[in-house]
C-alpha cells in the first residue's frame, strides 16, 4: 500500500516537473533537442525547477523536524523566528548596503545576500539554543520564536521606513519569494546545502521516531536526546537559512507539508516518512511555481502568494479536522 | 540461569531544595516484583528516574548485575533496564504495534528496516490482552489502552530490570489485577527485577514480593504490603 502511494506521488511529481519545465508560462517542445541550447530552457526554466525542488524538500524537512521536536503541528521555520532573522539580515544588506559602494557589486548582491540569510538564521537559532538550555524544547521556545519574530518585524518596519524607494522595492520583491533568483554559483551552492541538510534530516529521523515516547523513555532506549535536539536545531537553521537566503522567506510549505504527509502516509518508520515528506514538499513547491507562472496572466505571481493560497486552506483543514 | 542482582548503597536524592531520600540501601539477589508506594509528592517518580539514570543522585551507588550505569554506554544501558511512565503521546497516525516495536530500538542496526523479535512482541501483546487493538492508530484508542501498549513496549525491550512509574494509573479494575500478576509471572519466568511505583496497593499486594514504602525521606522495606493509607 505504502509503496503504491510512493509510486503514485513520484509519477505526479515527474508530471509537475515536466509541466514546470516545458509548459509554463509558454510551451517548449521537449523533443526539440536544439532547445537544450536554448537560453530560456537552460538559463531560466531548469534552474528555476531545480531551485523549487531543493526549496520544497528543504522547507518540508525543516517543518517535519521542528514539529516532531516541539510535538506541535504548527511549528515550522517561520514560527521559530528563523525565517524572520534571515529576512532582516538580508534587508540590512539590500537596504543599508546600497549606500556603501563596495556592497553594490554583483558579487555581493548574490553571495552577500546568501551569507546574510545564513547569519540571520543562525543568530536567531543561537538565541533559541540559549533559551533551550534553560527551558528545554517546550512551548516556551516556540513562544520565544514567535516573540523574536515580532521584534524583528518591528525593526524590519523601521528599516523599510528609512529605505529609499528603489531598495525598498527590491527588498519587497525578495520578501515575496521567488525560485528564479538562483543562477550558476548560487544554484550549485543551494543544491549542495539542501542535499546535505536533507540527508542530515534523514539520519535524524529514526532517533526522532523513538522520541515520540517522551524524552525520559527515549533516553532509556539509548537515544542521546540532547544531541538529537541540538542537531535538529542546527539542521533546521542550515536549511531554513539557505532557502530564505536564496528564495526569500517562503511561508506555509514548511508547516503544511509535514502534516499532510503524516496524514496520508501514516507510518512509524520516520525515515520513509521523511522521504515522503521531501517528495510532497517538492510537489507543493513545483505546484506553487506553476500556479505563479500560468499563461493566463502577464504577471508572474510571487511564490508566497501561491503558497498561502494552497497552504493556507490545507493548514486550516488540518486544524479543523483534528480530534479533541 | 544467570542470576539477577540489584544493589543500592547509601542513596541520597534531592529535588530542587528538598531532600527526597536520605541514605537508602538494599540488595536484591533474585527475581522480584517490588511495589513502591508513597504519598503524592513523596518522590516515587524521582527515585525511579534516578534508578533509571535519568537524574543524578547526590550520593550513593546503584549497581545492576554489578554494573554501574555511569560506566556503560547508552545502548548497553538500554539493554539492561527499561523504563515506562504514563505520559500521553502526542501522535495520531502511528499504529499501536509500531509503537510497541520502538521497544526493540536498542537491538536495531542502522540498515535494518523490518523490526526483529515479532514472536516475542506478539507473545507480550497476547499476555496483555491487546491483540484486537494492535493495528489501531494512536488517535483511535483510550488512555488505558495506550498505557497497556506502553507497558508492552517496555517488556519487549527484554531487559533484566524493569522500572515502571504508575503503570496501572489508567487501567480498569480487572486489567490492574491482571497487570500485577503478569509482571510477577514475567519477573520469575524471565529472571527479572521489576520495580513498580503505584497507588493500587491492595491490588498489587497479592503479586508483589517486596514492598518499599517511601515516606519522610526514608524507605521502609517489608515483604508484605503495608496498607499505609488505610490505617492512618
Amino acid at each position: 500500500m505504502s509503496t503504491v502511494k510512493f509510486i503514485v506521488f513520484i509519477c505526479l511529481l515527474l508530471l509537475l516537473l515536466a509541466v514546470d519545465v516545458w509548459m509554463v508560462p509558454t510551451y517548449i517542445n521537449p523533443f526539440d533537442f536544439s532547445a537544450l541550447n536554448d537560453t530560456v530552457f537552460t538559463a531560466i526554466r531548469l534552474p528555476k525547477a531545480l531551485t523549487a525542488i531543493c526549496a520544497g524538500a528543504a522547507l518540508a524537512a525543516c517543518g517535519l523536524m521542528l514539529q516532531q521536536l516541539f510535538k506541535n503541528p504548527l511549528a515550522g521555520p517561520y514560527v521559530l523566528g528563523v525565517s524572520s532573522g534571515a529576512s532582516f539580515a538580508v534587508g540590512i544588506v539590500i537596504i543599508a548596503g546600497s549606500s556603501i559602494p563596495f556592497l553594490q557589486s554583483q558579487f555581493f548582491q548574490t553571495v552577500g545576500v546568501a551569507a546574510a540569510g545564513f547569519a540571520g538564521a543562525f543568530i536567531v537559532l543561537f538565541l533559541s539554543l540559549l533559551v533551550s538550555i534553560r527551558f528545554g524544547y517546550s512551548y516556551i521556545l516556540l513562544l520565544f520564536g514567535v516573540i523574536i519574530g515580532q521584534i524583528i518585524g518591528a525593526l524590519q518596519t523601521l528599516l523599510d521606513y528609512v529605505a529609499n524607494p528603489t531598495d525598498l522595492k527590491q527588498y519587497s520583491l525578495w520578501s515575496m519569494g521567488s525560485f528564479s533568483n538562483t543562477i550558476d554559483t548560487s544554484l550549485y551552492l543551494f543544491i549542495v546545502f539542501s542535499v546535505i541538510g536533507c540527508i542530515w534530516c534523514f539520519v535524524l529521523m529514526r532517533p526522532l521516531s523513538v522520541m515520540i515516547l517522551g524524552d525520559d523513555v527515549a533516553k532509556t532506549l539509548g537515544i542521546k536526546t540532547k544531541s538529537i535536539s541540538l542537531q535538529i536545531l542546527l539542521c533546521t537553521g542550515l536549511l531554513a537559512g539557505v532557502v530564505t537566503a536564496f528564495c526569500g522567506p517562503i511561508a506555509f510549505i514548511g508547516m503544511a507539508v509535514p502534516n499532510v504527509a503524516k496524514m496520508l502516509y501514516k507510518t512509524a518508520d520516520f525515515r520513509k516518512l521523511s522521504l515522503f515528506t521531501f517528495m510532497l514538499g517538492i510537489l507543493m513547491a513545483l505546484l506553487c511555481d506553476i500556479i505563479g507562472h500560468l499563461p493566463f496572466y502577464d504577471l508572474h505571481l510571487p511564490i508566497n502568494v501561491s503558497t498561502a493560497l494552497i497552504g493556507g486552506p490545507v493548514v486550516l483543514i488540518i486544524l479543523l479536522k483534528r480530534k479533541y | 540461569m544467570s542470576s539477577v542482582n540489584l544493589h543500592i548503597d547509601q542513596l541520597f536524592i534531592h529535588q530542587k531544595d528538598q531532600v527526597l531520600l536520605n541514605d537508602f540501601s538494599v540488595e536484591l539477589n533474585a527475581p522480584a516484583l517490588v511495589i513502591l508506594t508513597g504519598a503524592n509528592g513523596a518522590g516515587k517518580s524521582t527515585l525511579l528516574r534516578t534508578l533509571a539514570g535519568l537524574k543524578k543522585a547526590d550520593k550513593g551507588v546503584v549497581n545492576y548485575n554489578g554494573n554501574n550505569l555511569e560506566t556503560l554506554d547508552n545502548t548497553e544501558i538500554a539493554k539492561l533496564l527499561a523504563f515506562a511512565n504514563s505520559k500521553k503521546i502526542e501522535e495520531e497516525y502511528i499504529r499501536i504495534i509500531d509503537l510497541i516495536r520502538l521497544g526493540r530500538y536498542p537491538y536495531l542496526k542502522v540498515h535494518h528496516d523490518v523490526q526483529l523479535a515479532d514472536d516475542m512482541i506478539q507473545l507480550y501483546i497476547r499476555e496483555m490482552g491487546i491483540e484486537s487493538i494492535q493495528n489501531k492508530f494512536l488517535n483511535e484508542i483510550s488512555d488505558g489502552e495506550l498505557q497497556k501498549a506502553a507497558i508492552v513496549r517496555a517488556l519487549v525491550q527484554d531487559t533484566p530490570f524493569l522500572l515502571m512509574d504508575e503503570p496501572s494509573a489508567f487501567l480498569d479494575y480487572p486489567s490492574k489485577k491482571h497487570l500485577f500478576s503478569l509482571l510477577k509471572a514475567t519477573a520469575f519466568e524471565k529472571n527479572k527485577i521489576v520495580i513498580c511505583a503505584t497507588h493500587d496497593v491492595e491490588l498489587a499486594a497479592k503479586s508483589g514480593t517486596h514492598f518499599w514504602h517511601l515516606d519522610d525521606k526514608t524507605i521502609t522495606i517489608s515483604d508484605h504490603s503495608i496498607a499505609w493509607h488505610i490505617n492512618d
